[in-house]
């Protein structure tokens, strides 16, 4: 199944259906946006209507959904009790399963597959530590961290949000 | 305070090797209050939830559950100062132990490795042991060297506190731990417009112009609030507001010069523990914060 059917599958699914069903639009998901305030394209109560209105491909494909900064307002502030910011997460997931990832993200995400860190031991940070008189870092356990991964989607999505990438390019 | 005195720290990538002066910090202060901390070992990411649960919820969870599980076998609580890994870790735990399915496919990924989420131990932040467990009336006992005249912007950051059902450190709006400690330590905590407002950090790697953008917005309240500094009780804030700063004046056109102090930072000074030991190493310039401690 595509991402943009996955998305339909949960957009109708009975405990999603019935939460985006009860969104009046009111837009204090969007008034209390830290991200809308600065950037007026990003809107999560659009976000909402275009699921309502069932247009999966176009969310998915957008760069809208890596714009929240999952501060969780959103969902605090609902009136409705819609998990926003939690519905982001999805369709980013969705997103990322299409190859739509930002590269910078996607450099992240490499880092922590292939060091199991997102900012790894440094001969600099291991030195700057012993200054401190801080105890050394343990090395991360990378078999253990990669032998979790391999067996979820996560390398399969960055192998092929990369491939996507450089097709772009040449 | 409580009977737990024992943690298996968990400073997360960023403390560890990007600011460990922020560990430094926070080891003086929690073991002038008895609080021991216990390395633990082979621990990854928490993973951080931008890159990782971005990406795949099922790795996110994957992941966490293993940092969980190292915990659980030393058989101590986990404790962090990052409230980023504080909320994954916390997060996953609180699912991991309402949903029996999600435990099932999550323990059936961590036997790949030998391993098993039990959910027997707690997830706590420094900020939770500071202030409900040591406590105000302690906390104020060690200050030997109180403010005087300093003011002080308190940001609250978002995942000590959202989504409230996972976190619930404080309260997710309205919450007064951070004003408590300014005061406790002499200074005034000034209202400012904005206070609740997120640092915009996460989302720096796509759209950094948005993410300055919003930072901008809170150093400048914080400037027209008159306030001496901006204290904040999370890395990531920490790097947005101090490190970004100069980048952030660049992208405006614009000065703030607003100081910023990490909250163990704050106590260090006002318990007579020298920036210097604590390897302190900010941007800014603090000389307008030092000059307030009464000494």
């Amino acid at each position: 199944m595509g991402a943009a059917e996955k998305l339909r599958t949960l957009a109708e699914d009975e405990k999603y259906r019935k939460k985006l069903a009860v969104c009046y639009q009111c837009g204090v998901c969007t008034g209390g946006c830290p991200v809308a305030y600065v950037k007026p394209e990003y809107n999560p109560r659009r976000i909402l209507e275009a699921i309502i209105l069932g247009q999966y491909e176009e969310i998915l494909s957008s760069d809208l959904v890596w714009l929240c900064t999952s501060c969780h307002s959103c969902l605090e502030r609902c009136p409705q009790r819609i998990e926003v910011s939690e519905l982001l997460i999805e369709l980013r997931n969705l997103a990322a399963e299409t190859g739509n990832i930002p590269k910078l993200l996607l450099e992240r995400a490499k880092r922590i597959a292939e060091t199991g860190q997102s900012t790894p031991i440094s001969r600099a940070s291991t030195v700057w530590r012993e200054k401190l008189n801080l105890a050394p870092v343990s090395p991360v356990n990378v078999e253990e961290v990669q032998g979790i991964l391999q067996a979820t989607n996560f390398p399969g999505w960055i192998e092929r949000a990369r491939n996507l990438a450089n097709g772009a390019r040449s | 305070m409580g009977q737990e005195a024992r943690y298996a720290w968990f400073p997360g990538c960023w403390v560890s090797n990007r600011m460990p002066f922020i560990e430094a910090a926070d080891r003086r202060v929690l073991s002038a209050f008895g609080i021991e901390l216990v390395e633990m070992k082979d621990t990854s990411c928490c993973p951080e939830p931008y890159a990782v649960l971005g990406l795949g919820r099922e790795a996110w969870l994957g992941l966490a559950a293993r940092n969980l599980s190292i915990a659980e076998e030393m058989k101590q609580s986990l404790l962090t100062p990052c409230p980023g890994c504080y909320h994954t870790l916390k997060a996953a735990q609180t699912v991991l132990r309402r949903e029996p399915a999600q435990r099932e496919q999550v323990n059936k990924l961590l036997s790949r490795v030998g391993r098993q989420f039990k959910g027997d131990i707690e997830v706590d932040h420094t900020i939770g042991v500071l202030h409900n467990k040591i406590g105000f009336e302690k906390l104020a006992s060690a200050i030997k060297y109180p403010f005087s005249g300093l003011k002080v912007a308190v940001h609250y950051g978002c995942h000590l506190l959202k989504p409230s059902t996972v976190t619930g450190i404080d309260d997710p709006e309205r919450p007064t731990f951070l004003d408590r400690l300014a005061e406790v330590s002499g200074a005034e905590s000034v209202p400012y417009m904005r206070k609740m407002l997120c640092c915009g950090g996460p989302i720096s790697s796509v759209d950094e112009n948005a993410s300055y953008a919003i930072a901008r917005e809170k150093l400048l309240k914080v400037k027209q609030a008159g306030a001496d500094c901006l204290l904040v009780a999370c890395p990531a804030c920490l790097i947005q507001y101090d490190t970004n700063q100069p980048f952030i004046e660049k992208t405006f056109g614009e000065s703030y010069e607003v100081p910023v102090l990490y909250h163990t930072e704050l106590l260090c000074l006002v318990m007579g523990i020298r920036l210097a030991e604590i390897g302190f190493r900010h941007q800014v310039k603090v000389d307008k914060i030092l000059e307030k401690v009464r000494t």
